[in-house]
């Protein structure tokens, strides 16, 4: 670890270089701390809480609980603070931190992919990526993401991905128990139609793609260009 | 029931096909001999769950299609059953869903029949009983056995 920690009367101050403020959160969690981190970057400052090892709070700007910690986490280097003995006001976060520090990985993941992309320093507020796959940029896709089948995020299109990630990786491997049972393997795709909205998964190369979409979405055109 | 599963048969590529009630129990099966009757309370727990995720994630599903290499299975959903049907993947796909369409509506009013037929009363057992010495709840003339969720020895 490279960071700098310089002894204070309140707990340690320190740089963030060479550990990312996730390794720093799980360090907590894993130590179950009670207090909280001040993080700072170009101006701005935020701050985590952890309750018993527990991420209780999260606050940036006006933003609170986990859209908060997301956001934090988007900071690609920062400084920290820890405030011992600090409780927050309010428990904004009920996730378990495992959960969390998945979701979080996911973003960083994510992060890492379009910092790859372009080339440019990482803005606070990103603009959106178009997705590299043209089929998920048809308009009757609600959201959409492509994953590894270890559980890194490669793509995401729409709202939380995290959560239809997490879904896919569990149905698809439900499915495949099914698919042995009846002596079906290699799920390749999975097509759902429901009655407000059409979901796809398609497997191929070691990834997944999961598509929920607009009940107009077509779904073999769109395996098609998935597969 | 086994009538409705056996005319799917009828589609070329379908290999057979089953029936779960909505917690994911065997109701009826017209399966290859291969397929034991063991492997069915998994299947049906696990597609239960699948159904679940995908309610809360996603979409309540009406109809799932899983592809697997060279077969595919093809699950409908209803208030009161799941139908899966597996198939050959070169199956005539929309004959398929029309058959499933057939099929459903005629599951759905046998399943419906069900529940009336287990729940009528035996007249002539009660009748012929001595009178309780305090009201009691009616109660069938002999313990009734389960089978798949039906009764069978009535």
């Amino acid at each position: 670890m490279n960071s700098l920690a310089i002894p204070s009367p309140r707990g340690f101050d320190g740089v963030v270089q060479g550990v990312t403020l996730l390794d720093l959160i799980q360090m907590e969690c894993l130590a179950m701390s009670t207090r909280a981190v001040r993080v700072e970057h170009s101006g701005r400052s935020g701050r985590i809480f952890f309750t018993g090892g527990q991420i209780v709070h999260a606050e940036v700007d006006a933003l609170k609980g986990e859209p908060a910690l997301f956001e934090l986490l988007r900071w690609s280097a920062g400084s920290f603070i820890i405030e011992d003995g600090l409780r927050p006001l309010e428990d904004t976060i009920d996730r378990d931190w495992h959960t969390l520090v998945m979701a979080a990985a996911h973003v960083s993941d994510e992060l890492a992919a379009a910092n790859a992309a372009s080339p440019s320093p990482m803005s606070p507020n990103p603009s959106p990526q178009p997705p590299a796959n043209e089929a998920l940029s048809d308009p009757e896709v609600q959201c959409a993401v492509r994953f590894t089948e270890d559980g890194s995020m490669i793509e995401a299109v729409g709202d939380i991905p995290e959560m239809l990630e997490a879904s896919f990786a569990y149905v698809v491997q439900l499915l495949r128990h099914i698919g042995t049972s009846l002596g079906a393997e290699n799920l390749c795709e999975i097509h759902v139609t429901g009655e407000q909205k059409k979901a796809l998964c398609v497997l191929a190369d070691g990834k997944i793609t999961a598509v929920v979409g607009s009940p107009k979405l077509n779904l073999p055109a769109l395996a098609k260009k998935l597969s | 029931m086994q009538t409705t599963l056996a005319s799917l048969k009828d589609i070329p590529g379908v290999v057979g096909s089953f029936v779960l009630n909505p917690q994911g129990a065997l109701v009826a099966k017209e399966m290859p001999a291969v397929y034991v009757d063991a492997i069915f309370p998994e299947l049906g727990r696990r597609l239960v769950s699948v159904g679940e995720v995908l309610e809360q994630q996603t979409t309540s599903f009406q109809e799932l299609l899983l592809k697997f290499e060279g077969s595919w299975l093809f699950v409908r959903r209803t208030t009161q059953c799941l139908l899966s049907v597996l198939v050959a993947e070169t199956v005539n796909y929309p004959a398929l869903r029309m058959a499933t369409n057939v099929a459903l509506k005629q599951l759905s009013d046998q399943l419906a029949a069900q529940p009336a037929r287990a729940a009528a009363p035996v007249p002539a057992a009660v009748e012929a009983a001595p009178a309780p010495a305090a009201p009691v709840e009616v109660a069938p003339a002999k313990p009734r056995r389960m089978w798949r969720g039906q009764v069978i020895d009535w």
